[in-house]
């Protein structure tokens, strides 16, 4: 392997060649190169649960954030901003739903903690201030209580309100 | 991750995704919206135990289901309301919530909020493992002494986790060795002494945000000099010290990669700041100021020349890329003149902007691209105070300028204003509101303020003033609170004026403030705004109705509507459910169901 370069193979085949210090940004491989005796000479480093298109999405936002400082540690404690996403995010994040949520389950995958958290961050915004018929239908959500069920969650809260 | 024919839905994500999502959202989101989607979100909410108890902004209805809903343990954070729109917010939730079961709340916010019931949270929740706090003490309070914010103070920075704490009443503390707070932010003015006390105590202190710092006796020459090398970051507004005091505070913080100072004192000298930033803040990275001096005489351009002129160098233009504005201003302030010179760095680093239309305006820049100093100048300015109400200056240059923007198609001065207070009458409404848009962004508008409503010639120009503050303004759909002061000089127009208000009113606000004159309006009014969370009826004087009779309408038409009776024409109403009017039994089932999968 040339340099501080790294190969990052998808579940489909196609190798990536990528700066070892940006691929360092998903904890997952930064363990493999590091804890697992892994080093940048290996051949590649295969991502079975990563396709290729998304593997090239993943490691474009990697790459424009490179310079980022660590996120921090304490995530529970953290507050949590929905409307801190940088435009260039938003920009990356325009994408159909599909890609969308496998890019939330690479960076879960991968344990790129930036990248989960802005992913997360956007659909949190498609469901803020709507209603759950326009959940489902923002989302496709089959609506699969029975009426009786969907009565009695109604009945729960008016009976939680007059307690 | 999957094949095309398997493309991933939300449903498909795993349990942990969906909390991560919920974090960023509060509960009453979760609860009554996600939670009733489908089932697997009714059981993802219902195990889900990091909830957002945000109640800065919620019906009545849905405050009591979450707090009987949902299990204290699960909370983590909670904010209770500003009491001046949701009255005994606080007491009913001490009421309600065994608060001493709230042991994994690390964060927790209280606006305006009185001391008794402040003490009763601080002494029974389980404050060690607070990380993140912000207090903001009723200013109404009587019952407040010095020791007892001494003593309150003292108490917050000892908390053992604390890392982040916002304040309005920081009195004169005792700081633990090793005080854990990463970020302060106090929102009074505090002494010179007591800034270097912060910066002595505070070793772990990197961000400091305080309105003002005031010069007292003791001078800081006398103290000995200890650095301070964790602060990067320092914001001080309202500065009222002179440039060299600034300086000898500034030598103390060596760190700083972040300043910005808002004052009236004095004048930049570009100069003696290039130097000073060069020797001694050499790792500041962004630099943002503002000051506006009175001047005089009318300023003339070879005054403002000279003012920007040092503001020119390699340093402040190639290196740093701090640009800055120079303009002078005449405001006719009750028929005398009044001269100004402002200096600042663009962006404009308030976010809180006074805007009036000046009669004449010399302006200034160094930033060397015109449409960069267009898109950027007022990017983070939050709240706009907009007094379009002089008839002259609509004469004068600015309206040429103005409607060569509006034929140029630029965005708006303020584009990311979320608050706007308008001063607005009749007669000048055609103007003001051809040119709102110009200046705000009105589908990003949140809180709208109308002022000096001042109405006169209604008839004559009521079809307008529909069609302008109706259309334009209020139909706005991300509008969610409002408050509309009136005078009406006209005793035959007032009850049409209230009449068509009422008619103009969004219907997705959830905080109003309005004037009545008739209690068959308060049935108009919630039908119109049906998101409606609290409101407070301003009584016109002429009208026949008692607050009373208010509170008695909410008490046989709605449940559980809390009422404040502010005065004699004044009340305020945290509005709970309107009542059924064909009664259903509700009694039976009142455990929380268990689905079982079909």
């Amino acid at each position: 392997m040339a340099g501080n370069k790294i190969k990052l193979q998808s579940n489909d085949g196609d190798t990536f060649d990528v700066d070892v210090e940006i691929a360092k940004q998903s904890a997952t491989i930064k363990t493999m190169l590091e804890d697992l005796g892994m080093s940048e000479e290996d051949d590649v480093i295969p991502l079975p649960n990563v396709n290729s298109a998304i593997l090239k999405k993943v490691i474009q936002w990697a790459t424009h954030h490179k310079d980022d400082p660590p996120p921090p540690e304490d995530d529970e404690n953290r507050e949590k901003n929905l409307s801190d996403i940088s435009s260039w995010d938003q920009d990356f994040l325009k994408v159909d739903q599909g890609t969308l949520f496998e890019l939330i389950l690479a960076a879960n995958y991968l344990d790129i903690k930036g990248l989960l958290d802005v992913t997360c961050k956007t659909v949190a915004n498609m469901i803020k201030g709507r209603t759950p018929e326009e959940i489902r239908r923002q989302f496709n959500i089959k609506n699969d209580f029975t009426p009786q069920e969907e009565e009695q969650i109604k009945k729960e809260n008016e009976w939680c309100e007059e307690k | 991750m999957t094949d095309e024919k398997n493309t991933p839905s939300i449903e498909f994500l795993p349990a942990e995704i969906f909390y991560r999502i919920f974090d960023y959202l509060d509960a009453s989101t979760i609860f009554f919206s996600v939670r009733q989607t489908c089932r697997r979100c009714y059981d993802l909410a219902n195990a889900y135990n990091r909830y957002n108890f945000d109640f800065s902004s919620i019906s009545k209805s849905e405050f009591a289901c979450l707090c009987r809903s949902i299990e204290p343990e699960n909370v983590t954070s909670l904010t209770l309301a500003d009491e001046r729109q949701y009255p005994k917010q606080t007491e009913i939730f001490l009421s309600m919530v065994d608060i001493r079961r709230l042991i994994r709340l690390h964060t927790l916010n209280l606006f305006r909020i009185d001391q008794s019931y402040l003490n009763s949270i601080l002494t029974q929740i389980n404050m060690n493992s607070i990380v993140s706090c912000h207090i903001q003490i009723s200013n109404e309070d009587s019952n407040l002494s010095y020791t007892i914010l001494q003593t309150l103070s003292s108490r917050l920075i000892s908390l053992p986790n604390l890392r982040k704490l916002e304040h309005n009443r920081f009195m004169n503390f005792v700081c633990p060795i090793n005080c854990s707070i990463h970020h302060l932010t106090v929102h009074q003015p505090i002494t010179l002494s007591k800034f270097y006390e912060l910066l002595v105590a505070m070793s772990h202190l990197k961000t400091l945000v305080v309105n003002d710092i005031l010069q007292m006796p003791i001078s800081i020459t006398n103290s000995p000099m200890i650095f301070h090398r964790n602060l990067t970051s320092l914001t001080i507004n309202d500065i009222d010290l002179k440039v060299d005091l600034i300086e000898s505070l500034l030598l103390l913080t060596p760190s700083l990669q972040y300043l910005k100072l808002i004052f009236s004192y004095e004048l930049f000298n570009g100069e003696r700041w290039e130097e000073f930033i060069d020797v001694n803040l050499s790792q500041l990275t962004r630099f943002e100021f503002f000051c506006s001096v009175v001047h005089e005489e009318n300023v003339s351009k070879a005054v403002l020349e000279r003012t920007i002129a040092p503001f020119r160098s390699s340093l402040w233009i190639e290196k740093k890329k701090w640009y800055v504005n120079c303009e002078s201003s005449t405001w006719s302030l009750e028929r005398t003149n009044r001269f100004f010179i402002n200096l600042y760095s663009i962006p404009v680093c308030k976010s809180s902007f006074q805007y009036m239309w000046p009669y004449e305006n010399c302006f200034l820049t160094t930033c060397p691209v015109k449409t960069m100093l267009d898109s950027t100048m007022m990017e983070h300015v939050d709240t706009v105070d907009l007094k379009l109400t002089n008839n002259t200056a609509i004469r004068t240059s600015k309206q040429r300028i103005i409607h060569e923007a509006m034929r140029a198609d630029r965005r708006p001065l303020f584009p990311n204003a979320t608050k706007l207070y308008f001063d607005i009458n009749t007669q000048h409404s055609k103007y003001s509101c051809k040119y709102l848009p110009l200046l705000v962004n009105l589908t990003k508008l949140v809180h709208l303020e109308l002022n000096s409503f001042e109405l006169v010639d209604w008839d004559k120009h009521s079809n307008r003033w529909k069609n302008q503050i109706g259309t334009q303004i209020l139909q706005n759909i991300h509008l969610q609170s409002l408050i509309i002061h009136h005078e009406i000089s006209s005793w035959s127009t007032r009850l049409k004026v209230v009449e068509t208000i009422h008619k103009l009113l969004p219907a997705q606000i959830s905080y109003l403030q309005v004037p009545i004159n008739d209690l068959n309006q308060i049935e108009i009014i919630l039908e119109r705004c049906r998101q409606l969370r609290s409101v407070l009826f301003a009584i016109e004087y002429y009208a026949k109705i008692e607050p009373e009779q208010v509170v008695q309408w909410f008490t046989e038409n709605t449940l559980g509507s809390v009422c404040e009776i502010i005065t004699d024409k004044k009340l305020l109403i945290w509005i709970g459910r309107r009542k059924i009017t064909n009664d259903e039994d509700i009694s039976h089932k009142h455990k929380r169901m268990k689905l079982t999968e079909q």
